[in-house]
């Protein structure tokens, strides 16, 4: 297919506008507004809009400075023949006309149809379907700034897939696929891929998993009851088993019970037949052994009371020694007693006369106090009367006196220092001073004004210094002069030293006043008067006592320290007296404690006596009784014999038994109890047993098991067979998607050969597109450039390389689409190349021009048209559209 | 006068009746009643036998229930057939119906079945020998499922001097014997080394006869000892000589060696077949074998049908249209190994040319190639008809 010209008239800024289509490159060049894209969008409404198409579509066509309705006349070549297409849109009175240089025109609907034929799309756009029209023939209609976009991005729609595989296949890759024995998909072949697919996905989700409520689940889900079914089933049978199994033992044990206690009971049997003669016997050996120690005991107690009496008589014996012993211990203690008094009553007399001797020597002492002291008294009588004819001058009056003589002294000489002294040194004539004269030599102190008479009747009036000052000195001085006098007569003395030694007189006599009442001190003075005549009742008390202990009133008294040393000797003996006596006393303590012994001791022996005594009399009587009873020991132990012979073949049967009965035998009642209990423990349990036997039994439990053994069976029969089948669809659609993958990868391989072959024109030797990927659903996706080892997705790619490996892609699908439209195509590009820079230029032209050659109709649309002038000339034409005047371009 | 010579008598020895065996394999309930019933109903022909021969006694030796616990039903019924016989029917339990306590043997359930509906039904103490008018029955049952002591250990302390020195006694007993024993008699419940019987030559001097139960098949185990096997086939036979569906009509005199005819008594036959079909054509011959087989019964066999080989997709269709007729003329069709799909059959060749669906095609011969060697799973086979099927479905 291929454009030839076209003429466009009113559509919008075009009033009309006609040229015309190198087959090779046709560069339409123009500034901005010179109406390229709207010539773009024209040449593709005329194509693929249907002229009676109302709406945006045909909106966007009208002209608003030109008037009439737009129409577009395309000629072009398609099928083999020139074809003149004339559209007029008008909305629905839109009329579309085509016609052939063959002669063939058609009108409307049928020009409309052929002419989808011609282009192989399924027919022309309605303006409803307005949203569709960029799709068709996208991958060769670039419009501005779509240069940039993935043509593969919309999908199989925007590149014609259907066809570009058909050319595929027809191209030179059939023999390849062929060779490979790889299949192209055929609508049939998607038919049966689907219905494979919807029978998978009545068993499995899309992740594979068994679906629920799908026949797969519900085989699984019988399976698994089926197996429940049979393991209860099992459960009851192994039950039932079990319950037999119990009672079988019960019976078994039961049986072992009933022979154990058959055992028991003969031993117990035989116990108790043995117990009398057990008791018999033992009371026959207890009355033998009874009487034997009887015997022994009367012996033992015979020997013992003989032995008792013996030490009873030496008791006897040694309690005389004893008395005897007390008496004469006794008697002595009596003498030292009498020895004791006696000395007792000497220790008294010399007592007595030592305190007579004592009262004498106190008495001469009292006296020579008394002496001493009165002569004291004497002495401080004739002081004390010294004093009393002293004047009472102490050293505080001595200080008041010397105080007021230098008060006065003090105020004279301050009198004498303010007056004025005059003398008379020498004179013939007299003068007198105050009337009185002065003589030659004579001075005299002024103390105040006086009158100094001269001879002839000089009359001088001299005053002293200081004012009145001298008045108070002289008046302080008469004061402290009243004072002193005052003092003086007071005193009764004339001065301080005269009144000094006064005083001090007055001080010696104290001193010896007071020497004296110290010496008085040192003797006990007080009551020595009373102390005297008290002593004289004592004297008599003493010579009374005296005389009542038969000594003489008027003997003297030997002297005291004769006395003393009697007392000490009389002392020493009364102590060994005291010593002896003490000993005395033990003794007879000790004697005393004997006696008690011997008297406990022989109440002892003698309640030991009548006891053994009584012990005797009742053994006797013992034996008499057992005698009675049993009649001889001999006797006696032949009984014994007898029953010994019965209790030992008693014995032997018993052992028997216990050989039998093992341990059971040592408590058989016990035992016998434990086997009844368990016996009703056994019933109970049987009975128990019997129910489950006879309940489970009812079941029909084997056949149960056999039942859902083989419904199990049958389940997973089932279930292995949808397994079969669902692992068969899986396995087919996997060798549908394998045979896809397998051919898509050549379907790829032509379409990858034409791109590389645009890359290498656009001077990308090293550059490659990575595998692009195919599905017969999806198309061709995965567009990548790959530089290096790395690949790139196409969004990554920068704007210029983007459009130009877009326009590549374009290229390569024109170049394989065009044997489906008699070995060309047209692309029409606008403004595509805007953002590659200069130096991809000569790349891009390169790439145009092989596209060109290739048998691609290139439509060029630049508003830059000179980087592209020279391969227009060189390839095609070139058209400059003029920017619209006010009548239109 | 009377005769020195013992009397010679006949006494007919069944075992294994099994009744109540549920047949859960069988998935229609009315086929599983039916076989049931034949169980039952064999006793009647054991009976009418038991009458043409005279017989002095029917002995069972073991195993007339199929369980311990048989249902009361059962039990009735079996008391009635029995009761139908007209001489003393001498039974003992086995491995199956083992006499234990909580067993039908010690139920009052069946002591007053017996009472009411079969007399002459005899079920001997254990290890006590049964003295009848012209015969002596040793009984060795079980009183357990599983007893390692020898059945018939109480024989050997037996004091044979106490027996009647003319009637002939016959051991009645229930078991494996040395050298045949264990999971060769019963192999749906193989008893293991439990329940084998001693054979001793001590004890068989004495007696004339040995009635044995367990193995289904009638076998001859020792001059004296038979197995009779049991009266209606209840599994499909193993091997050509094991013969089931039989009583054995034994005549016994005290001191002779016993005589004994096997009589067929059995209703229901169990056929096993064993086919290999090498082509669709084979189909034909395999539908003949199977008529002549049933000869046009219906409701009266049971199939094992053992089938091998390929067959094309058509031919797999046919075989289930043939299984499915089978399958309801049958008591039961069960079925063993399986029929592959023929790798080059014409089916797959068109599949694998649809020029129309040419993914179709290169699938179906990937498919195909692989069938080639080998699909051990029928995975690949199966595949193959799901896309034949869509292929189908698609075209309709």
């Amino acid at each position: 297919m291929r454009l030839i010209a076209a003429r466009l008239e009113r559509v919008r800024q075009h009033r009309q506008l006609e040229l015309s289509f190198a087959a090779g490159l046709t560069l339409i060049g123009g500034p901005n507004e010179a109406g390229k894209s709207t010539l773009v969008e024209a040449l593709h409404k005329v194509l693929f809009l249907k002229a009676t198409a109302t709406g945006r579509g045909v909106e966007e066509l009208r002209s608003l400075t030109h008037g009439g309705l737009p129409e577009v006349e395309l000629r072009f070549e398609a099928g083999g023949q020139i074809w003149q297409l004339r559209k007029r849109f008008a909305g629905a009175g839109g009329t579309c006309q085509l016609s052939s240089d063959g002669g063939t025109t058609l009108q409307g609907s049928s020009a409309e149809t052929r002419l989808a034929a011609l282009l192989q799309v399924p027919g022309p756009i309605e303006g409803r379907r307005i949203a569709q029209l960029p799709l068709r023939w996208a991958h060769l209609w670039v419009r501005q700034g779509q240069a940039g976009g993935d043509p593969l991005a919309a999908g199989p729609e925007g590149y014609d897939l259907g066809l570009l595989v058909q050319q595929l296949q027809q191209a030179g890759s059939a023999a390849a696929l062929q060779a490979t024995a790889s299949a192209l998909e055929s609508p049939r072949d998607r038919q049966v891929q689907h219905l494979l697919q919807q029978r998978l996905d009545l068993q499995l989700t899309t992740t594979g998993k068994v679906r629920a409520g799908s026949p797969l689940a519900l085989a699984l889900a019988r399976e698994a009851e089926a197996q429940a079914a049979l393991q209860q089933a099992q459960a009851r049978l192994a039950d039932l088993d079990a319950a037999l199994e119990q009672l079988r033992q019960i019976a078994e044990r039961l049986t072992a019970i009933d022979a154990e206690s058959a055992l028991l009971n003969s031993w117990l049997r035989l116990q108790r037949q043995s117990e009398p003669l057990q008791q018999q016997h033992q009371l026959l050996q207890s009355a033998l052994n009874h009487w034997q120690g009887l015997l022994q005991q009367q012996q033992a107690d015979q020997g013992q009371l003989a032995q008792l009496q013996l030490q009873l008589a030496q008791l006897q014996q040694q309690r005389h020694q004893l008395e005897q012993a007390a008496a004469e211990s006794s008697r002595q203690r009596q003498a030292l007693e009498q020895r004791s008094q006696e000395l007792l009553r000497q220790q008294d007399l010399l007592s007595t006369q030592a305190d007579l001797a004592s009262l004498g020597r106190e008495q001469e002492q009292l006296v020579l106090h008394k002496t001493r002291f009165d002569g004291l008294q004497q002495q401080a009588t004739a002081i004390k009367e010294q004093l009393q004819q002293l004047p009472p001058i102490g050293s505080a009056e001595v200080r008041l006196l010397r105080q007021a003589e230098q008060r006065w002294s003090q105020a004279q000489a301050r009198c004498q220092g303010m007056a004025t002294q005059v003398e008379l040194l020498e004179g013939t004539t007299q003068v007198s001073l105050d009337g009185e004269p002065l003589t030659p030599g004579e001075s005299r102190l002024l103390e105040r004004p006086t009158e100094l008479a001269l001879a002839g009747g000089t009359r001088l009036l001299i005053s002293p210094g200081g004012g009145t000052a001298i008045n108070d000195a002289v008046a302080a001085r008469q004061q402290a002069h009243d004072q002193l006098q005052a003092l003086q007569q007071q005193l009764g003395q004339p001065n301080s030293e005269a009144a000094e030694a006064l005083a001090q007189q007055r001080q010696r006599l104290d001193n010896d006043l007071s020497t004296l009442r110290q010496a008085a001190a040192s003797i006990p003075w007080a009551q020595l008067d009373a102390q005297l005549a008290a002593l004289q009742p004592r004297r008599q008390r003493l010579q009374q006592a005296l005389a009542e202990q038969g000594q003489a009133i008027d003997t003297p008294p030997p002297p005291l320290t004769e006395l003393e040393q009697r007392q000490q000797a009389l002392k020493r003996e009364l102590q060994e007296l005291g010593q002896q006596r003490t000993q005395r006393e033990r003794e007879r303590s000790a004697h005393q404690q004997q006696r008690e012994q011997h008297d406990r001791v022989h109440a002892q022996h003698q309640a030991e006596a009548g006891r053994l005594a009584g012990s005797l009399a009742a053994s006797e009587q013992q034996l008499l009784a057992l005698q009675s009873q049993h009649g001889s020991p001999r006797q006696l132990e032949q009984s014994l014999d007898v029953l010994s012979a019965q209790l030992q073949a008693s014995q032997q049967q018993l052992q028997s038994l216990q050989h039998q009965l093992g341990p059971a035998a040592s408590d058989g009642e016990l035992r016998l109890r434990q086997l009844a209990a368990e016996r009703e423990m056994l019933l109970t349990n049987r009975g128990q047993q019997e129910q489950i036997c006879h309940s489970l039994g009812a079941l029909g439990p084997a056949l149960a098991v056999e039942l859902h053994q083989a419904e199990l069976e049958q389940a997973q029969a089932d279930r292995q067979a949808l397994e079969r089948s669902t692992t068969a669809l899986q396995l087919l659609l996997l060798a549908f998607a394998e045979a896809q993958q397998q051919s898509a990868s050549h379907y790829c391989l032509p379409l990858q050969q034409a791109l590389q072959g645009y890359l290498d024109a656009l001077g990308l030797a090293t550059a490659a597109t990575a595998p692009l990927q195919f599905t017969p659903q999806q198309g061709f996706s995965s567009l990548q450039l790959q530089r290096q080892h790395q690949r790139f997705d196409f969004a990554q790619l920068s704007g210029g390389m983007r459009e130009q490996l877009a326009a590549a892609l374009r290229l390569a699908l024109a170049e394989l689409l065009r044997g489906a439209y008699d070995g060309c195509l047209p692309l029409v590009l606008d403004d595509a190349f805007s953002n590659s820079d200069p130096e991809r230029q000569a790349g891009v032209l390169r790439m145009l021009e092989r596209g060109v050659q290739q048998g691609v109709q290139v439509l060029l649309f630049s508003c830059t048209p000179e980087a592209f002038a020279p391969l227009a000339e060189r390839l095609g034409t070139r058209v400059m559209l003029e920017p619209p005047t006010g009548d239109g371009g | 006068m009377v005769s020195l010579v013992p009397t010679a008598i006949t006494v007919l020895h069944t075992a294994d009746w099994q009744i109540g065996k549920p047949y859960g394999r069988v998935k229609d309930p009315d086929k599983r009643s039916r076989l049931r019933q034949v169980r039952l109903e064999v006793i009647d022909r054991l009976a009418a036998a038991a009458a043409a021969c005279e017989a002095t006694a029917v002995v069972v030796a073991g195993d007339l229930f199929d369980a311990p616990t048989p249902s009361p039903s059962d039990v009735s019924a079996v008391c009635a057939a029995i009761g139908r016989i007209g001489c003393p029917t001498v039974v003992i339990p086995g491995n199956h119906d083992h006499g234990g306590p909580g067993s039908i043997w010690q139920s009052p359930l069946l002591a007053s079945e017996r009472q009411r509906r079969a007399p002459a039904l005899l079920v001997p103490e254990p290890r006590q020998p049964l003295e009848l008018e012209q015969l002596v029955v040793l009984p060795c049952g079980l009183q357990q499922r599983h007893d390692s002591n020898d059945p018939c250990g109480w024989l050997d302390q037996l004091d044979w001097s106490r027996l009647p020195p003319d009637k002939p006694r016959l051991v009645l007993a229930h078991g494996g014997v040395s050298g045949f024993a264990g999971s060769d008699l019963d192999d749906e419940h193989p008893s293991g080394p439990a329940n084998l019987i001693n054979l001793k030559a001590d004890w068989l001097a004495q007696v004339d006869y040995v009635a044995l139960g367990d193995w289904h098949g009638c076998k001859q185990v020792h001059p004296k000892a038979w197995y009779s096997g049991t009266p209606e086939a209840d599994r499909f036979p193993r091997s050509a000589d094991y013969r089931s569906g039989q009583v054995l009509a034994v005549t016994l005199q005290r001191g002779a060696a016993p005589r004994v005819s096997p009589q067929p008594c059995g209703a229901v036959g169990w056929h096993p077949l064993q086919v290999t079909l090498t082509s669709d054509a084979d189909l034909n011959s395999l539908e003949q074998q199977v008529e002549a087989l049933l000869g046009g019964r219906v409701g009266a066999d049971l199939l094992l049908l053992e089938l091998s080989g390929q067959l094309s997709i058509h031919g797999q269709q046919q075989l289930d249209g043939l299984l499915q007729r089978w399958e309801a003329q049958l008591l039961r069709l069960k079925r063993r190994g399986q029929v592959g799909l023929s790798a080059d059959a014409a089916e797959l060749q068109a599949l694998a040319q649809q020029s129309d669906a040419p993914l179709v095609a290169a699938v179906a011969r990937q498919l195909q190639q692989q069938l080639g060697s080998g699909d051990p799973d029928g995975t690949l086979a199966q595949a193959l008809l799901e896309l034949h099927r869509s292929v189908a479905d698609a075209c309709a």
